[in-house]
């Protein structure tokens, strides 16, 4: 007999991934058109976090990460105490999205969409504002498609479905982060409207595409070496052992 | 070897309990937010720049820091000079608006209003370039924020405060193990990167942005793997040592939340307080 339980992502994991997302500063970067950032591999790390260890766990690894990342590097922290959070979001519903609660980032993207136009600037940036509504469409799209489309065998079609699920997890972030800037750096209408409308749904797609490159080899292998992550194996399968006989007497009583 | 960098002194921040440094932390970062004004703005990053004078952390910190800088606070200055709406006449930075109207430092005919920038990208406008300054200096100030509280307190002991103040300690836990981690996978990084190497593998160096992004998983995967097994490792090592088991905890160090603490707190009260005020006054 096998019996299913719920696995808990142990606190040794979730350490050391917090530790490679403080680390993932120091890995070879590439500028990002545009917006004086560049890419790291702490971007695409965040929503693997969500896809592998869930939403709670996830977010909680990313969100000590990028803290770290920040003490360690102050200036690689724009936002200051806040930058951690943007990585968090991103994480926490890229959590959900792979596990069929595709509507909890759905609520997450309208949350943040109606702080964002509480502040009397973002009430002038609606053709900017049109990402965030992009994003929450995608949501489904990823939850349902995406997560349908992970779950192949062809390699190309599970980065697609990464893709598909990270993307709009991205852009859930970069709400939160688009708040703190409008607010801190007073970011000019114009350069919304005009610019960053296309540069950050660009810069989003690099970010999902890496997450899709890294993410494929990570989701095989990490199995493979006896770590079993990712939301397939969220509900495992105990053998039917001496263990499982016991944890079964012990459940029927 | 620690990746933080402790700064030994006997200043008073050394002295400070570290859960008045959060708060302080917490506090002064609301308050660059909250603030508009440039008086007050200016006078923030003078104060933090006092600060890590009497912490006693070298202005060399600073001046690397800024360095790194350099890119991003050119970027937004640009980006407020060329964006940002051009105001008739020059705007008094210290009181832009004043009536509901733009607060006009003076009308000179003979300054431009804009300024067309080389090449026909765009104009740079006075206002802008006032917003640009302004807005550099509140990035600034925030990011040298950060080390005053780091830089003066041990880690251990601000992961002991962030449990006082009330942070589960299995996660205060995982941010320390984080820590210690970070040595050992930047080690790690440099080897995979010299295996790399030796065979001729050299996109990160001299690769194009495609070809880089699909050199990642080489250099990715191998790093997260290893990191992976350590933590198994790890997990095995907590779980027998019955990690977490008992729900009151016993510390080595202890925190004393004093009168100097009490002090400090009221004094950051006033200027908290102060600030806001002189935000909405001037």
């Amino acid at each position: 007999m096998a019996i299913s339980k719920k696995v808990k992502v142990h606190s040794a994991l979730i350490a050391v991934w917090a530790a490679l997302m403080a680390t993932a500063g120091l890995l070879p970067t590439f500028p990002v058109f545009g917006t004086g950032g560049s890419f790291s591999v702490g971007y695409a790390l965040a929503p693997l976090a969500g896809i592998m260890f869930g939403p709670f766990a996830g977010a909680l690894s990313v969100g000590i990460g990028d803290f770290i990342g920040s003490i360690i590097a102050p200036h690689s922290a724009p936002l200051g105490l806040f930058t951690f959070t943007v990585n968090t979001v991103n994480a926490f519903c890229a959590g959900f999205i792979c596990r069929k609660k595709w509507w909890v980032p759905a609520i997450v993207i309208l949350i943040e969409t109606a702080i964002w136009f509480t502040l009397p600037q973002a009430r002038e940036l609606l053709v900017f504002s049109l990402i965030y509504l992009v994003g929450l469409i995608m949501v489904p799209i990823g939850g349902i498609f995406g997560k349908k489309i992970f779950g192949n065998k062809n390699l190309l079609l599970k980065a697609f479905g990464i893709f598909l699920m990270a993307w709009p997890c991205y852009i859930a972030g970069s709400i939160v982060g688009n708040i703190f800037t409008l607010i801190l750096f007073e970011t000019p209408s114009d350069l919304w409207n005009t610019f960053l409308v296309f540069m950050v749904p660009f810069e989003r797609s690099i970010f999902a595409i890496g997450a899709a490159i890294i993410g494929v080899p990570l989701l095989i292998g990490l199995p493979k070496i006896g770590i079993f992550v990712g939301p397939e194996f969220d509900e495992a399968e105990v053998e039917d052992d001496l263990d499982a006989k016991m944890q079964a007497k012990r459940m029927n009583k | 070897m620690s990746v933080v960098e402790y700064i030994d002194g006997k200043s008073i921040f050394h002295k400070l309990d570290p859960r008045f440094k959060l708060i302080m932390l917490l506090a002064i970062t609301l308050v660059i937010f909250t603030v508009r004004n440039a008086w007050v703005i200016c006078g923030m990053f003078v104060m933090v720049f006092i600060c890590w004078k009497i912490a006693g952390i070298p202005i060399r910190k600073l001046t690397g820091m800024l360095k790194i800088l350099l890119g991003l606070v050119s970027f937004i200055f640009l980006a407020q000079a060329l964006f940002q709406i051009a105001v008739p006449g020059i705007v008094n930075p210290f009181r832009p608006i004043l009536n509901g109207e733009p607060n006009l430092y003076f009308l000179n005919p003979l300054i431009p209003n804009t300024i067309p920038v080389i090449g026909g990208i765009g104009k740079i406008s006075v206002n802008g370039v006032r917003m640009g300054f302004l807005v550099s200096i509140r990035l600034l100030t925030l990011i040298c924020l950060m080390p005053l509280v780091t830089m003066t307190t041990e880690i251990n002991v601000l992961a002991l405060g962030l449990v006082k103040m009330g942070l589960p300690y299995k996660a205060a836990y995982m941010a320390t193990t984080a820590l210690n981690m970070v040595p050992t996978l930047q080690a790690e990084i440099g080897t995979i990167m010299d295996a790399q190497k030796l065979r001729a593998f050299t996109v990160f160096e001299e690769g194009n942005i495609p070809q880089k992004l699909k050199a990642y998983p080489t250099l990715v995967v191998p790093l997260v793997i290893g990191a992976m097994k350590k933590a198994q490792l790890m997990g095995v090592a907590m779980d027998a040592r019955a990690f977490g088991c008992r729900k009151n905890r016993t510390y080595i160090d202890k925190l004393n939340y004093g009168t100097k603490d009490n002090i400090a707190f009221v004094i950051l009260a006033v200027i908290v307080v102060g600030l806001i005020s002189l935000n909405f006054i001037l």
